[in-house]
């Protein structure tokens, strides 16, 4: 279904800038995933990111005042996009903070990769530009430590991991 | 278990399952707040301020020292380090950590630092870049107070997390506490759920037991049992009654009572009796025990019950208990036993009766025989007729002993004379017992002995001939069973008291101990040499004892055999208040002679008897007439005067006692003469109806002559005024029966010539002489003996005569001596 609007995506993203400019990307991903296009890593910046299907979120977390409401690409539609294969999601942000994320918590409902907050988009000083969100208040497992320590803000990029 | 126990349990179970479900549910929200965070983990925040703090540092030397040329690596740190602090800043925690005095100081700095810096850093590169160096050198500062902050915020956090895990394991430790104590309520409950339980199979059991028990009770139960309701219905009926009644059980249950055992004529009594007691709750026959009724088969017959009924109540209804016996047999078994001992009873009186008649027909032939043989002058008979006479004599006694036994026993206990109390002469009466068996000691070559060991038994109150009897037949045993040996009468008072103890011993043949419980029993004669020499009827012991326990003494026996017995009779005898009747004085020894003036009538239709009657009379000086009938004596009363009258009771025509009573009637001075009964009829009975007549005294067949002259002495002796003289004429009849007929004439002869001397001797006296008056007292003694009454008199006279009237005393005397 997502497959012509992909198509069209990159059609866009191509036609608009071909080399992406370093500064303006978002978020790589790399490790078991499908070949892009003319490099050995998936890179995003924000307007590509927009492109992908875009899934919002409207949650409570520890880390915010009120309930809030998360725009992104879901975790599921994002790995499905880069064809990863793995089952671990090795997720590092800009101050190196690592986490490993279970590739069976990208589902559709789950986490998402949030790029605004209440429709704006974040500042690295808002723990932006990309968080990832699980929708704390649908599930109560979410609100765990665990869940918690996933919820990595600052993202800045992503490792596939297959293990055997 | 109570219904309030069991409230109790329940409530209490709750309350504790209440306070469990609140602990859990603590428990379970302490979890939950364990498990879902509600903040970020603040360590790792507080590391990472640190951390950010020395990455921005990094970031700002690397500026300065021209590595970051546009600035946008020192930017990117500082936004991570704006981000950092901002993450701090708006957590949960930060309102907990923001109190500390610590660390508010480092967070002051931190928060001073970000205001002047940040708008460096948004400020452009130039002034950014001028301000570089100041900017590291402020990081520089803030890092130590970075790492104080982090350092309070770890403690604090560490406080709060050992509050949190100190709160949650108190929560566990009073869950722990109370599931363990509802645990223990449940045990205990579990305990006593079991033995409530254990107990009420216990008591199932018990029932079930009881309930058998009962029903092999019922079923085997001889009686017939009934269950009955209040509206009749029978509920059970057993065995019993099956076989009783004829109805099956299985006929029975549900039934009407009234109609179907009941008989018709019953019923009505029965339905009104049951309506009265649901009414009234009245009970008659119910709870009162054995009662016999009638009872109806279910063939119609009707038989006699005997029934109890008890009320009783099941599962809280009122029942009638009901056990029944057919009585059929036991009522025929009945019957024929009151038969029996109503014929019994019959045979008994019938005895009686023959023996009252018999003693009566065979006390008139031996009055005949004993009377004859009394009047008989046997000194003319010679020595082998006199043996003869002898004979006929003892065994006629012995005939006569034989019927007075059989007539006693028979009468005892009806024999009010005997047992009646009068005053005698105690030491008198054994005195006349024993001289008037002496004569038989004497015949089997015994001493007899009396021996008063009390001085006070002269008078004393009691049944007289009771004792009288006892003395007899104890002392005729006695001599009866010793030959050549000794037999001793004591009598003594003990302890001064009432009771007189008399002991009869004797030197016989005693009596075998196995025989000693036997002696007092009735027709009991021990089987000896000597008992079978000894005829008897075996009574005189059986009479003896019952007459010593009807005056209300004791009788006992002590014997070796071969040396003899003891009989110890103690019987109360008071000594008596007031002089003894004269009668009893009398013994044959002293008795007088009446007055030869006196005249007797004598009625009988018996000619023997009555010839023997007036020979006896006649012997004690009475001049006698005779009358065979009542008639014919009320004919002679009627005309003639009599001084007393022997009065025969069975008579043909008119008896005694209405011959008395007619007499009594007739118009004559002498209307109320002493009357005698004289009645072959021993029954104490007949004794009662006679002297309820106007009969002053009774004598029985056989009549001996010294009754006759007691008897004389004691009626005439009332009437006569001359009772001295006819005493000393008396006197002269005793001097001749004692000492005999020769030896009077002897001693008359002697007084005569003495008489003679004084009389010559008082023919020559002026005076009267002391000597003369001595000689007349001398004399007028013997004349007293002598039964010269006149002399006596005269000598008397002459004994007290003054001295002067001597003269004309003389005149008199001799005047009149000549004459006599």
């Amino acid at each position: 279904m997502f497959a012509p609007l992909r198509s069209a995506a990159l059609v866009l993203s191509l036609s608009l800038a071909a080399p992406v400019l370093a500064d303006d990307i978002v978020l790589t991903v790399t490790g078991a995933v499908s070949q892009p296009e003319g490099g050995d890593a998936w890179t995003f910046d924000m307007a590509e990111l927009r492109q992908l299907p875009a899934s919002s979120i409207e949650t409570t977390t520890i880390w915010t005042t009120g309930s809030q409401t998360f725009e992104g690409v879901s975790l599921a539609d994002l790995l499905a996009h880069v064809g990863a294969t793995g089952s671990t999601i090795r997720a590092v942000a800009l101050n190196d903070y690592a986490v490993s994320i279970p590739v069976t918590d990208a589902v559709a409902g789950g986490p998402i990769v949030a790029y605004t907050q209440n429709g704006a988009e974040m500042s690295i000083r808002d723990k932006g530009p990309l968080w990832v969100i699980y929708p704390f208040d649908d599930k109560q497992i979410y609100k765990s430590e665990e869940y918690y320590s996933r919820s990595i803000w600052q993202l800045d990029r992503i490792e596939i991991i297959k293990e055997e | 278990m109570g219904r309030i126990s069991i409230i109790l349990f329940v409530c209490l179970l709750g309350v504790g399952v209440t306070f469990i479900t609140y602990l859990g549910r603590t428990v379970v929200s302490d979890l939950d707040a364990l498990s879902t965070a509600r903040h970020d983990d603040i360590n790792w925040n507080m590391s990472q301020l640190e951390i950010e703090t020395l990455n921005l540092n990094s970031a700002a030397h690397n500026a300065v020292h021209g590595h970051d040329s546009d600035l946008s690596v020192f930017r990117k740190r500082y936004d991570i380090y704006y981000s950092r602090v901002r993450t701090l800043t708006q957590s949960a925690f930060y309102n907990v950590i923001s109190k500390e005095p610590d660390a508010q100081v480092g967070l002051a700095a931190i928060a001073g630092f970000m205001d002047e810096v940040t708008p460096i850093v948004d400020g452009p590169d130039a002034g950014l870049r001028a301000a570089l160096p100041d900017v590291q050198r402020r990081v520089e500062d803030l890092r130590p107070q970075v790492r104080d902050l982090s350092l309070a915020g770890i403690q604090v956090f560490a406080k709060e997390d050992a509050m949190r895990r100190a709160a949650l394991s108190q929560t566990l430790v009073k869950l722990a506490a109370s599931i363990f104590g509802l645990i223990l309520f449940l045990l205990f409950a579990l305990a006593t759920l079991l033995k409530v339980h254990r107990r009420r199979q216990q008591a199932a059991h018990e029932n079930l037991v009881m309930r058998s028990r009962f029903e092999v009770t019922l079923a085997s139960s001889l009686d017939a049992v009934l269950v009955v309701d209040t509206n009749g219905r029978i509920m059970d009926f057993n065995g019993a009654a099956e076989t009783v009644f004829g109805y099956s059980r299985a006929e029975a249950l549900g039934g009407d009572m009234a109609d179907m055992i009941v008989p018709q004529h019953m019923r009505e009594m029965h339905r009104k009796g049951m309506a009265r007691f649901l009414e009234t709750g009245k009970r008659k026959i119910v709870g009162a025990g054995r009662v016999r009724l009638d009872g109806l088969r279910k063939s119609g017959e009707v038989f006699p019950v005997e029934l109890s009924i008890s009320l009783s109540e099941v599962n809280g209804e009122r029942v009638f208990v009901s056990f029944l016996r057919d009585i059929t047999r036991e009522l025929e078994t009945e019957a024929q036993v009151r038969a029996a001992r109503d014929k019994a009873q019959e045979g008994e009186k019938a005895k009686s009766d023959l023996l009252t008649v018999m003693s009566h027909e065979m006390r008139t032939p031996l009055n005949g025989i004993l009377g004859s043989l009394a009047l008989l002058d046997k000194e003319r008979f010679d020595d082998r007729q006199k043996r003869l006479l002898n004979s006929i004599s003892v065994s006629g006694e012995l005939l006569l002993s034989h019927v007075n036994d059989v007539l006693d026993l028979s009468s005892l206990e009806k024999d009010a004379p005997r047992r009646e109390k009068v005053n005698f002469d105690l030491a008198g009466l054994l005195q006349q017992v024993t001289e008037s068996l002496m004569a038989n000691a004497e015949a089997r070559g015994n001493r007899l002995l009396l021996t008063r060991l009390s001085d006070d038994l002269k008078t004393v109150t009691g049944a007289k001939r009771a004792l009288q009897q006892c003395l007899v037949n104890l002392l005729g045993n006695a001599i009866k069973f010793t030959a050549d040996g000794r037999v001793s009468v004591e009598a003594e008072r003990l302890n001064g008291g009432d009771l007189v103890e008399i002991r009869v011993s004797d030197t016989g043949v005693g009596i075998a101990p196995e025989n000693m419980d036997r002696i007092f029993d009735e027709f009991v004669t021990i089987d000896t040499a000597y008992a079978r020499q000894n005829t008897g009827t075996g009574l005189g012991l059986a009479i003896t004892k019952r007459l010593v326990e009807g005056m209300g003494g004791t009788l006992e026996a002590e014997s070796l055999l071969g040396e003899g017995s003891l009989f110890t009779l103690r019987v109360p005898l008071p000594v008596a208040q007031v002089e003894p009747h004269l009668g009893t004085h009398v013994s044959s020894k002293t008795a007088d002679s009446q007055s030869y003036a006196h005249r007797a009538l004598v009625v009988d239709d018996n000619d023997i008897n009555r010839m023997i009657l007036r020979e006896m009379l006649l012997g004690a000086g009475l001049r006698v007439e005779e009358a065979a009938d009542g008639f014919e004596a009320i004919k002679h009363i009627s005309q003639e005067r009599f001084d007393i009258v022997f009065l025969d009771i069975s008579m043909p025509g008119i008896d005694g006692i209405e011959t008395l009573h007619r007499i009594r009637q007739l118009p004559v001075d002498w209307r109320n003469l002493p009357a005698i009964a004289v009645t072959a009829h021993a029954a104490p009975k007949d004794h009662n109806a006679i002297m309820q007549a106007s009969f002053l005294d009774l004598l029985v067949k056989p009549v001996h002559p010294r009754e006759i002259e007691a008897k004389l002495a004691s009626v005439l002796a009332q009437d006569t005024g001359t009772t001295s003289v006819s005493r000393l004429e008396t006197a002269g009849a005793n001097f001749r029966a004692q000492f005999g007929e020769a030896e009077y004439r002897k001693a008359l002869t002697t007084f005569e010539t003495e008489l003679n001397e004084l009389h010559h001797e008082l023919a020559g006296l002026a005076a009267l002489t002391d000597e003369a008056r001595s000689k007349a007292h001398k004399l007028s003694g013997s004349a007293a003996i002598l039964g010269q009454s006149a002399t006596h008199a005269r000598l008397q006279t002459i004994e007290h005569c003054e001295t002067e009237a001597w003269d004309e005393l003389k005149e008199h005397l001799f005047e009149t001596s000549g004459k006599a």
